[in-house]
């Protein structure tokens, strides 16, 4: 079975402001800022990068264990999913 | 509300109408009413808002008794963020982007809510051209403006009054922002908060080069400090007057609050009542 893939959901926009990044649901206008982890992990959303590509690209940047980036970033993605803000679509 | 309740015409004006032109950040609507007391209320209330040029879109105003008085608001637009219905208070009405025009009915004696129809033609039309309406006080001193972003009760209007014979105050509860020839505006409107229009403010039709963002703090002792862009650009998202939700003029809203806050200069400001926005500014 092949991986699902993190994409931006299609009634999402975003800004990266400093270190941060803002996102709004353009559905239900609602904003959302995102900290600067969470600002690296929806940059390296672009329907190309899977789950475990994104955390390998984190974990070449950040001073962490393999498994904490691994579980912190399927955390997060699963987090924007609930709120609307990320589909996962088969590749 | 649904579509169908509203007779959506093509807005051939009444019989013995008389129309206004009346702009607000350089946008312009012909005002057309067979009403005498519409008439005279627009002349009255948008007399600084007067406008001579080619209207961007029409409004018709009919007087009714069938209004009746509503405690909630319903305002919604249809899938393609063309139309936009609105019911509240005395008001009943349909904005139509196609036709750029829009018709509303008000209950007869009820005159002044019409105001809150325009609110909405200028947000939704503003949307249209690059602009939007905020919720903030704005004054300025020579050619910089200063926006007062905030909610009711946040002390636009305090802050207005207060500093009203040192300052050019703009507005103190609408004002429109737009982008012209590359440089963000403040404008003020004829949409004043209760305790401004008892003043007898009329509202300013300048559009002033933006200057600073300073959201109001309610607190002991005059301070002012920097906030970060991402935290002011989230605080005024939550002001933004945003009628058209479709998902491009809505984008173009977040573009415009983006540049907003990245092109000013963004501050928490904390002040006593009453105080003086001289030396802070």
């Amino acid at each position: 079975m092949k991986a699902a893939v993190p994409c931006r959901a299609n009634d999402t926009a975003s800004r990266a402001i400093g270190k941060k990044a803002m996102i709004i649901k353009t559905g239900n206008y609602r904003a959302y800022t995102l900290n600067a982890s969470g600002t690296r992990i929806w940059g390296k959303i672009n329907s190309r990068n899977s789950e475990r590509g994104i955390a390998e690209k984190i974990f070449a940047e950040y001073d962490a264990a393999k498994t904490t980036v691994q579980r912190d970033v399927r955390k997060f993605l699963h987090e924007l999913e609930k709120e609307g803000l990320l589909v996962m679509k088969s590749k | 509300m649904a579509e169908r309740e509203i007779e959506f015409r093509n807005f051939s004006p009444p019989k013995n109408c008389e129309t206004r032109l009346v702009e607000v950040a350089g946008i312009c609507t012909r005002i057309m009413s067979d009403s005498p007391e519409i008439i005279s209320y627009i002349g009255k209330q948008y007399r600084d808002f007067r406008s001579k040029q080619k209207p961007h879109f029409c409004v018709e105003v009919a007087v009714s008794n069938g209004i009746g008085s509503r405690e909630n608001t319903t305002i919604f637009t249809n899938a393609k963020g063309k139309k936009l219905f609105i019911e509240c208070g005395f008001i009943r009405g349909m904005i139509d982007a196609g036709n750029s025009a829009g018709k509303v009915w008000v209950h007869k004696g009820q005159e002044d809510n019409v105001d809150v129809f325009l609110r909405n033609c200028f947000s939704f039309f503003l949307a249209e051209r690059g602009g939007m309406l905020v919720h903030a006080a704005a004054l300025a001193k020579g050619n910089r403006a200063f926006l007062f972003p905030g909610r009711s009760g946040a002390g636009k209007t305090t802050i207005s009054m207060a500093n009203r014979r040192s300052l050019l105050v703009l507005n103190d509860e609408i004002c429109a922002i737009r982008k012209v020839n590359k440089t963000l505006r403040v404008f003020g409107t004829p949409f004043w908060g209760g305790r401004g229009a008892l003043a007898g403010n009329r509202g300013s039709n300048k559009g002033i080069k933006m200057d600073s963002v300073l959201f109001l703090k309610k607190g002991r002792g005059n301070s002012k400090s920097e906030l970060p862009k991402a935290e002011a650009l989230h605080m005024l998202m939550g002001c933004a007057i945003h009628m058209n939700k479709s998902r491009g003029k809505t984008v173009a809203v977040f573009n415009l609050c983006s540049e907003i806050a990245m092109q000013s200069r963004c501050y928490e400001l904390c002040l006593e009542k009453g105080a003086k926005l001289g030396g802070i500014l």
